[in-house]
């Protein structure tokens, strides 16, 4: 059962805020409702020069959502690696947030991340298997 | 190296040896001009002003290959998006979404409605 969204340590202020947004009106309900928690890497004993294959381990064991940034070389040590060699049918997918710097430029693209977060966190066990998934 | 800290490459670009952060995912603030107050405030709180620092005079020292490697990034993540097959999943889940909504939006009218009967 899906824990809730842990955030990359390149990109944990921006969730920080879009975590804020997601917990206020008028999304407050859906969110206490869904029964999610909010986490970075210090809070699942991750540290902050972990590995990308250990963070998609524990995010798949510890059933965690990661949102991520995607700016890193696709080598074998990648997280994109990780995911296009270890990914299942079963497997959670990894979030990506496309335009990450963005999001304290604009309410209204902020608003659009979290309503995309909501679309895949309501029922996310038929996006299993999807390997990473693209938040606006 | 400066304090400890030093830039080293494991196959996801040049980054920090004292954390995952890496010069690309800094880049992008540095052309934006932000501060390293402003990047540790927004952006990422682990980080301190010495790390910053370190791959700011990296980039100063690299500036061509560092901008080479930005377009290259931006290329492969214009190109980057959703399957049909999900998009049409994340549709049906976004009416989920709508009708959770507005069924707890009618739950608080109800409740307010009550209490103010009540009152």
């Amino acid at each position: 059962m899906l824990k809730g969204v842990l955030a990359d340590v390149n990109i944990e202020g921006h969730v920080d805020f879009l975590m804020a947004v997601a917990q206020a009106a008028p999304w407050e309900g859906l969110w206490r409702e869904l029964g999610l928690t909010y986490a970075r890497f210090s809070d699942v004993g991750l540290g902050r020069r972990a590995p990308d294959a250990e963070i998609w381990q524990l995010c798949q064991r510890e059933e965690w959502l990661l949102i991520t940034d995607n700016r890193n070389q696709e080598g074998a040590d990648s997280l994109e690696a990780t995911i296009r060699s270890r990914s299942e049918i079963h497997s959670l997918p990894v979030l990506t947030i496309s335009s990450v710097p963005r999001l304290r430029h604009s309410r209204e693209y902020a608003e659009r991340v979290v309503i995309a977060l909501f679309d895949i966190v309501i029922d996310v066990e038929n996006l299993r298997g999807a390997g990473r998934l693209y938040l606006p | 190296m400066d304090g400890g800290i030093a830039i080293i490459n494991y196959g996801r670009g040049p980054q920090l040896s004292t954390s995952r952060v890496t010069v690309q995912d800094l880049f992008p603030y540095f052309q934006l001009g932000y501060s390293n107050e402003r990047i540790i405030g927004e952006a990422m709180p682990s980080l301190s002003p010495a790390e910053i620092e370190v791959v700011r005079r990296y980039v100063d020292e690299h500036r061509e290959a560092v901008l080479e490697e930005d377009r290259r990034i931006r290329e492969r993540n214009a190109t980057r998006k959703n399957t049909p097959e999900v998009e049409a999943i994340l549709r049906r889940n976004h009416q989920k979404v709508m009708e959770r909504l507005e069924a707890l939006s009618n739950q608080c009218d109800e409740a307010s409605n009550a209490q103010g009967r009540l009152g």
